[in-house]
């Protein structure tokens, strides 16, 4: 079942390679059903998720490469599966908006269809080599998505991103193989590792270690300082691949540090906590401010990732930080963290893709060249204001509930740094406010005369995605209830 | 079930009405009015029924409202003001005008307060207390074709948000300090650290919302937003949120103190603010501070059933001198007081219903506020003598702005105006009732000799700038401080925000050319270096010449960027080193082939030698 | 025959390839000296497998994989030499110096 979610993506792709002579419509419906599908598949999927024992559903572990104990292991439990859902639903949705892409339509949808696949298989993969193998297929097909179909400086940008993350996941590859090197039996699978948990008492062995897959991670999250790879990425990508850029693939890093680091590392990560709690704060501030500064509608976009993708960072590392006693509080930071993740996906998604609709009718992202848009496009505007609310963290949105679990979680184990982490969500409450007053109120202005409203493909993909946000935002417990035993799970590992 | 309706009608029928848009402008009267209606009914019954209701929301951290003795009367306030409101929108705006979005913000933020005040613990408190900020930053820039409308939006929504991060901190606290589920109950029980930190922080965020000093310059640009949003925000809501969280929380020890004197203080000068205003609706703004300082100074001494009296009284006589301000603005054009001279003569029914609630504002016996202001000043005499002379002078100053726009609006011939629609009047004979009438309920307990001490200060005030200004208005715009509301805005704007910004563009150019340029380099050095290692491959080869011109290209940028950090000097000295290891391992690459050959067997003797060696050991 | 046999040839073999790779200018000349020194290889990888491990088909596999790496490099080298030649009349290692970094 979960192999079938996986990998039917790719089966659809291949289908779409050999098959000759399709009309790009046919291209367009077959992508959109093939998501659907999966979509509907991975909803089955949570409806039927009862996890066994071990904490995971829907699991296989078959033998791949016994000669180094990597089995293709793969499970679902609390923490990835909300990521599994949100993957596939971000992927209909940019199926859905790229319904008016022109350019190789075919090759662009088997593109996409493989990347789903690598996302979805990252997610669930419960054994390094295979979490690393599609980590790194996620670059490669990131890049041909960037240089493919991106704007003006896309080579460039596609290169910079490639050559960036691959750096990234040799160090997670050489942490990997740290981690197979300290447990006996060597092994690569996750679980196994996290029962061990090898390199318990080994201090500069488990410091090195941490070292490497920290700094494959925090590359591929993005932290400060290792950012600036994503801007011109993000500015240079077509729409529908900032959104699963920021949406997905921003998560892997993340997701990283929960999957493997904090359950194979607990006492090392709790030694360093600290260091993750700083530079999660400083990705909060620095990418808040740099933000702040920008005039270019998507790259502003691209920096409130740094400072969204902060706060789970921050939140990972407290958990780490907060003495035993407030179980309740680690809890809820990666509690939060989790939630985070998936509500950054669903917002930041949204803000992308409107992005999108905004070069396609003005072909700039310069915030000064347009002004008043409300007039003419009062629905774009309004979902336009509606994400960018969301983003900056207002209740009754997932941001809110994910960020008051990280800010709550983390206070009691590093006051001083959260209460500065506060500030990032005033100075993205600054930033988005100018952005709606730059672009949409005030007098009518925009660089190709006419601008149009949302058409309704733009509308099919990018509503559900802020109606999902509102959802958890006001509703969270069917989605707190199935990541908050995973979450225990990993407070109960780092605190022991 | 009545309490989950109460919350739940007005923010569900809002946003229904937001959603619609357009489609909804004729209807959207009849929906919010019918609304405001049910919301009234269901609020009443609550305030008698005194539900309490709960669900699960994040981990040990419930969603929890309840209606208690301090929440029955703000349900019971909140729901009358915002009725007689949307009565009143109802005539303010036209069928062609979006009236579908005025009225959904109105009921999504009415619903927001009831929240507020309904809730027992922290969460939904923050939840409904942003959302109320956000609905307000809409409001107040609702004609947002002005972009100054929309810039006071902006600068309110951020200076509540400011200090709302008071109740991030205040959350956190609590959680740390042991209270898991976040009630407020739970405030004085917690270790003593984590105490003083949650009490600091929802203080600071009920001050911001209140706008007591320093804050209080938001609430003079909330003035942009249409009269209707004016009354409702500061009367029972929005700026009332923060006197009752204080009311709710009753800070003591060093809280108290602080809480009370920014009260006090707050009541004075802003009363002397109100003072010197040209505008009746900055006036009235003004007064407002002034008015829920006299509230958090109730919360600061204790005096908890005074100040919510303060609160009740003031939100009837402000909604009231509101919807006025704003019949005039309809009527006439203008809300300049020199241009209003008279105005109360025009139309009679606003003209008395404003002249009961400039009294009632002044103090003056036996009107409402007279007597809730006095037991909010006997709470201060039972803490310490300078906080009730303090609040005495404030009651004075109280009267005597009030006095003025009694006096303005009083004398001269009245001007001419269009008529006015029965819906901006109907509800004011109401509500001038309620200004008068409400305070008795608080006389109980009052000590007599207060009483008449306070009821002649106000006559006093009244008094002395009624004579003032008869003749002409010497008042207006005296003291550039006091016009400026103390120039808080512009110490914030030049001291906080253009900080900011300035430091987010100079982080900004720091990301654009120290990182990612150093980062570009180091990826220009990395090429150089794979190209130094492999080259017997000839298209690695050209990269790596490809990258050594790269490197130049790059030194010589970075020599026009300015030296401004040892960082960017450390960087230089870095692809410097790089390029001299390129020029060395370019040196044996001479294209000749028996060169290579003979390096090749060079090497293979060395490590055959290396192996011997080695081998023998 | 013995093993030193065997092995004193491959050296002659190698040294003569070598002598001949590193002085000659020809291009055709430098491969014929490779193609010695492989040959050289070959000889003594079957010396070696013959007299010490005959039993086993380990060092037929290696002779057999030598025999086919220097097959396909002549056929490169050819090749190249060919297309080189073709191209700018050149048959000389001194005028083909594009690899100079």
């Amino acid at each position: 079942m979960l192999s079938m979610v996986v990998f039917l993506p790719l089966a659809v792709a291949a289908v779409l390679v050999l098959l000759p002579r399709l009309s790009d419509s046919a291209v367009r419906w077959i992508w959109i059903a093939a998501c659907a599908a999966d979509l509907i598949l991975v909803v089955v999927l949570w409806l039927g998720y009862a996890p066994s024992e071990s904490g995971f559903s829907h699991e296989v572990n078959r033998r791949w490469i016994p000669s180094v104990s990597s089995g293709y292991h793969i499970g679902v439990d609390g923490m990835s599966l909300p990521l599994v859902a949100l993957t596939s639903g971000l992927f209909l949705a940019c199926a859905i908006y790229s319904a008016r892409e022109t350019r190789r339509v075919r090759a662009f949808a088997a593109l996409f269809l493989f990347l789903e696949t690598v996302c979805l298989g990252l997610f669930v993969s419960l054994d390094l080599i295979l979490f690393f193998v599609f980590f790194d297929l996620s670059i490669v097909g990131m890049y041909f998505v960037i240089a493919g179909w991106g704007h003006r400086d896309a080579a460039r940008a596609a290169l910079k991103f490639f050559l960036y993350t691959f750096l990234g996941s040799l160090a997670l590859l050489l942490g990997f193989i740290g981690l197979y090197l300290a447990a006996t039996p060597h092994t690569f699978d996750i679980v196994e590792l996290s029962r061990q948990n090898p390199l318990a008492g080994k201090g500069l062995a488990g410091a090195l270690i941490l070292l490497a897959l920290g700094v494959g991670l925090a590359i591929k999250t993005p932290t400060v300082p290792f950012h600036t790879w994503l801007p011109p990425a993000h500015t240079e990508a077509p729409a529908a691949g900032s959104a699963i850029l920021a949406g997905v693939l921003l998560k892997m890093g993340t997701y990283g540090f929960v999957r493997i680091v904090m359950p194979t590392l607990p006492d090392t990560w709790r030694r360093y906590a600290l260091v993750f709690v700083v530079v999660g704060v400083i990705s909060v501030i620095y990418g808040a401010l740099v933000a702040l500064a920008q005039r270019d509608f998507k790259r502003m976009i691209a920096y409130t990732s740094v400072n969204h993708m902060g706060y789970v960072i921050l939140a990972v590392g407290a958990a780490g930080l907060v003495a035993s006693s407030a179980e309740q509080a680690r809890h809820l930071a990666i509690t939060g963290a989790v939630t985070q993740m998936v509500s950054h996906g669903l917002i930041t998604g949204a803000l992308f893709l409107l992005a999108g609709a905004l070069y396609d009718r003005g072909g700039t992202y310069e915030m000064d060249s347009y002004s008043g848009l409300a007039a003419q496009a009062p629905r774009f505007a309004g979902l336009t204001a509606i994400a960018a609310f969301a983003s900056l963290g207002l209740p009754g949105f997932s941001g809110f509930i994910a960020e008051f679990q990280i800010f709550t979680g983390s206070l009691g184990g590093a006051p001083v740094s959260t209460a500065v982490a506060f500030l990032g969500i005033l100075i993205t409450a600054a930033l988005f406010l100018r952005a709606l007053q730059q672009m949409f109120l005030g007098e009518h202005r925009s660089p190709n005369g006419a601008f149009r409203d949302v058409t309704a493909p733009e509308a099919a993909s990018i509503v559900p995605l802020l109606v999902l946000a509102v959802l958890i935002g006001l509703f969270p417990r069917f989605l707190l209830d199935v990541i908050e035993p995973a979450a225990r799970a990993v407070s109960a590992v780092v605190g022991r | 079930m009545e309490l989950w309706s109460l919350v739940a009608a007005p923010l569900l029928v809002g946003t229904l009405l937001l959603v619609a848009g357009r489609r909804a402008n004729r209807i959207a009267p009849f929906l919010g009015i019918g609304c405001g209606v049910v919301v009234a009914a269901l609020a009443v019954a609550s305030a008698i029924g005194r539900p309490s209701v709960n669900a699960p929301m994040l981990t040990g951290i419930p969603v929890s409202l309840a209606v208690d003795e301090l929440s029955a009367v703000m349900v019971v306030t909140v729901a009358g003001v915002l009725l007689a409101v949307l009565i009143y929108s109802a005539g303010e705006f036209g069928a062609d005008e979006p009236r579908a979005r005025f009225f959904g913000l109105m009921l999504v933020f009415a619903g927001a307060m009831l929240v507020t005040v309904t809730a027992t613990n922290l969460l939904v408190l923050l939840m409904a207390w942003e959302v109320m900020g956000a609905t307000s930053y809409a409001l107040i820039g609702f004609w947002w074709r002005d972009e100054h409308r929309v810039n006071s939006g902006n600068i309110a929504f951020l200076t509540t948000r400011t200090a709302d991060l008071g109740l991030y901190l205040a959350a956190g606290a609590m959680l740390a300090g042991g209270a898991g589920g976040l009630a407020l109950a739970d405030l004085a029980q917690l270790l003593p650290g984590w105490r003083d930190a949650a009490t600091a922080g929802i203080v600071v965020a009920a001050l911001g919302k209140s706008a007591q000093l320093p804050f209080s310059f938001w609430l003079s640009r909330a003035m942009d937003g249409p009269s209707p949003v004016s009354a409702l925000l500061h009367s029972a809501t929005m700026v009332a949120a923060g006197a009752y969280l204080l009311l709710r929380i009753q800070p003591t020890g060093w809280a108290g103190v602080v809480v009370a004197w920014v009260g006090a203080l707050t009541a004075l000068l802003l009363g002397a603010v109100a003072l010197v205003q040209r505008d009746l609706k900055q006036v009235l703004a003004a007064s407002t501070c002034s008015q829920v300082g006299f509230m958090v100074l109730a919360a600061g001494t204790g005096g908890t059933t005074a100040g919510t009296g303060q609160l009740v009284a003031h939100a009837a006589t402000k909604s009231l001198l509101f919807l006025c301000a704003g019949a005039w603005l309809a009527a006439l054009g203008t809300k300049d007081l020199a241009r209003l001279r008279g105005a109360a003569r025009g139309d009679r029914v606003v003209g008395m219903s404003f002249a009961v609630g400039a009294l009632a504002l002044a103090g003056m016996p036996p009107l409402s506020i007279w007597i809730t202001k006095d037991a909010v000043l006997s709470a201060a005499l039972h803490e310490s003598v300078p906080l009730y002379l303090t609040g005495l002078a404030a009651a004075l100053v109280s009267a005597g702005y009030a006095g003025r726009v009694l006096m303005l609006t009083w004398s001269g011939a009245a001007p001419d105006g269009k008529t006015l629609s029965w819906q901006h009047k109907a509800p004011l004979p109401f509500l001038a009732a309620g200004a008068a009438l409400l305070g008795f309920e608080w006389l109980s307990g009052a000590v007599w000799w207060e009483l008449v001490l306070s009821g002649s200060v106000a006559v006093a005030g009244i008094a002395v700038t009624t004579a003032v200004v008869r003749r002409q208005d010497a008042l207006a715009g005296r003291g550039r401080v006091l016009n400026r509301w103390l120039g808080l805005e512009f110490v914030a704007q030049r001291w906080v925000a253009r900080p900011v910004f300035g430091l987010a563009r100079l982080l900004a150019r720091f990301d654009d050319r120290m990182i990612a340029g150093r980062v570009d380099r180091g990826a220009a050095a990395a090429v150089g270096l794979s190209g130094v290692l492999a080259r017997f491959d000839d298209r690695v080869v050209d990269g790596g010449v490809r990258a050594t011109a790269a490197i130049g290209s790059t030194v010589a940028r970075m020599s026009e960027v300015r030296v401004e950090f040892s960082l960017e000097r450390l960087v230089r000295a870095v692809t410097d080193g790089v390029r001299r290891l390129g020029r060395l391992a370019r040196r044996p690459q001479t294209g000749q082939l028996h060169h290579y050959y003979a390096q090749a067997v060079v090497i293979l003797v060395v490590l055959t030698a290396l192996l011997i060696v080695t081998g023998l050991r | 025959m013995t093993l030193q046999a065997f092995l004193l040839l491959a050296s002659a073999l190698f040294s003569v390839g070598l002598y001949g790779a590193l002085s000659q200018q020809s291009i055709v000349m430098i491969m014929m000296g490779l193609e010695l020194m492989v040959n050289a290889v070959i000889v003594s990888a079957a010396a070696f497998w013959f007299y010490t491990s005959a039993d086993r088909p380990d060092g037929q596999v290696v002779v057999l994989l030598a025999i086919t790496a220097m097959a396909v490099e002549m056929a490169m080298g050819f090749a190249v030499t060919t297309a080189i030649f073709r191209a700018r009349d050149v048959d000389m290692t001194d005028m083909a110096a594009d690899l100079e970094g």
